[in-house]
């Protein structure tokens, strides 16, 4: 799959992002089919967090276009994003830190109290550790436990596409692991997955698809299970792999 | 002993209104990051709307005041602090007195400065003895309506959806609207309880004066400011605890400075002000100390 069908998924066109005189986005092109797990990969100051913020509304784009499920969404406001089926957990997670674990997955917008009741029993199935900790303030969560939280509010709103800003950032390496193999887990539930880090490695072991970016603009869109894969995306971050002597053709 | 006890009697009523008062100015600030100076101009104009619905009856003119307190709060809102949703702290500060100065200049204009006096004849006066110690009524019913005015926020902000909303917004506002928490509605809602929080100030304090003038709420705004700062502005036990510090410290300093002193209550109250913040920065009311954990 390289591209979403005409009206389904994601499609980000030249999408410009300036924050005064800065560019941080210069026109990035984006597909994301649904159903699939696609990472965008980057070092520090590459946009990918002013991707998913412009995606999900936070940001207003300063050119190009956003569309999702054909309906055009840059330009709204997050809570209207919110409503179109997007939900974006931002770096560190950004649980409300004074509502304790169940308030935080009660202040998710979901139609009806029988319904609300009924995906925070999903959710407490899925971060079974998330339930015995229930009525404690946020604040006081480990922070693998508080990105598990940022999760599972996002999941409580059911939405069709997640978008997941560094989850791994400042967890410890199991719990970096644990994370990633949830997300084809939830792929395979019908929740697709957009999803920006800086480990290259293990992106392309959970994600279907792969972009690249450098200085705001996509270096390299690659399909995750090809060869060379990983050498074409660590080519675009630091340009092509000197030749060693002895191996060159 | 018993003075003094009389005394702090009496400290808890004004400490309860002004701890009110306080609460409203931090469930703003939580929420809008405004500290809302013109919330004193709204509690002076709902006393104006308690003085001409005075012919209705205490009822009829607390409905009137009622009406007339959220219309303004969410005029307030819609028309200066919405458009100002992105501006930096001091700049919807400087906003909240502009509107202040221009509501009490218009209710000036339409009022005249001098004291518009009405009494509700269901109002409770004289005092009642409790143990030995006297109480007027109206402390009483100052320190009634406040619990029961707290208890009632405490179950919508803990026990209903739009409530955990509320707080959730007041903790990370824009991480509020990633999870569909609509932002006007909010704010709105925000406004809309302090303007009926005003009304149960502006009832007491006209109770007390026997009246209003276009100056009524300025000291109290400008007190429970001082206290939510002391509290802890951006919690709402704390903003409350700061404003009944704040009310009940004025009301003690009143009764017991030696008479050479007396008119320097105020003096005395913002240098236990000052000291409190020195202490306790972060407000007398804070989380414990936490380290991130990973």
């Amino acid at each position: 799959m390289t591209a979403a069908t005409a009206g389904a998924g994601l499609s980000v066109r030249g999408l410009v992002v300036t924050y005064g005189t800065v560019r941080a986005l210069r026109g990035v092109d984006l597909e994301l089919a649904e159903g699939e797990v696609v990472g965008v990969v980057g070092a520090n100051g590459a946009g990918k967090s002013s991707l998913l913020a412009a995606v999900a509304g936070l940001v207003r784009p300063a050119a190009g276009e956003i569309e999702a499920r054909g309906r055009r969404l840059d330009g709204l406001d997050p809570e209207r994003v919110f409503a179109h089926g997007l939900c974006l957990v931002p770096e560190r997670g950004r649980p409300f830190s004074r509502l304790t674990v169940e308030e935080n997955l009660r202040a998710v917008v979901v139609p009806g109290r029988a319904e609300l009741r009924r995906r925070m029993a999903q959710a407490y199935e899925i971060f079974p550790a998330l339930h015995a900790v229930r009525r404690q303030p946020a604040e006081t969560l480990s922070g693998g436990q508080r990105q598990q939280l940022a999760l599972a509010r996002a999941l409580v709103s059911q939405p069709w596409l997640l978008l997941l800003d560094e989850p791994s950032l400042g967890l410890s390496p199991r719990i970096v692991e644990e994370l990633f193999a949830l997300l084809p887990e939830l792929a395979a539930r019908g929740t697709s997955v957009l999803v920006a880090e800086q480990r290259l490695h293990d992106v392309l072991q959970f994600a279907d698809r792969a972009y690249a970016l450098v200085h705001g603009e996509v270096a390299r869109e690659v399909d995750a299970r090809a060869d060379g894969a990983e050498a074409e995306l660590l080519a675009a971050y630091f340009g092509p792999a000197p030749a060693v002597p002895g191996t060159a053709r | 002993m018993s003075a003094f006890v009389q005394s702090l009697i009496d400290a808890c009523s004004l400490g309860a209104l002004y701890g009110l008062e306080a609460l409203a100015v931090g469930l703003l600030f939580g929420v809008v990051r405004v500290a809302n100076f013109a919330l004193g101009t709204v509690v002076t104009t709902s006393a104006y709307a308690l003085y001409a619905g005075r012919d209705a009856g205490l009822a009829g003119a607390v409905g009137l005041a009622l009406v007339v307190a959220v219309v303004l709060c969410l005029a307030m809102e819609r028309l200066v602090f919405r458009p100002l949703r992105t501006a930096p702290v001091a700049t919807l500060f400087i906003a909240s007195f502009a509107v202040a100065f221009t509501l009490e200049k218009t209710l000036l204009l339409a009022f005249g400065p001098d004291q518009r006096s009405f009494v509700f004849d269901r109002m409770p006066s004289g005092v009642v003895s409790v143990g030995g110690y006297y109480v007027t009524r109206l402390s009483l019913l100052t320190i009634v309506l406040v619990g029961v005015l707290l208890a009632a926020l405490v179950g919508l902000l803990r026990g209903t959806s739009f409530g955990i909303r509320m707080r959730a917004a007041s903790d990370d506002f824009a991480m509020a609207r990633l999870v569909g928490v609509r932002a006007n509605a909010v704010t709105a809602g925000a406004f809309a309880i302090t303007g009926v929080m005003s009304v149960v100030v502006a009832l007491v304090l006209s109770a007390q004066v026997g009246g209003v003038t276009p100056s009524l709420g300025t000291n109290v705004i400008v007190f429970a400011l001082l206290g939510a700062v002391v509290g802890g502005l951006d919690r709402l036990g704390g903003a409350a605890t700061g404003g009944f510090v704040v009310g009940a410290t004025l009301s003690l300093l009143s009764s017991w400075l030696p008479d050479r002193l007396a008119g320097f209550d105020v003096s005395f109250l913002v240098a236990v002000v000052i000291a409190l913040l020195l202490l306790r920065p972060g407000g007398l009311v804070r989380a414990g100390t936490m380290k991130e954990r990973v």
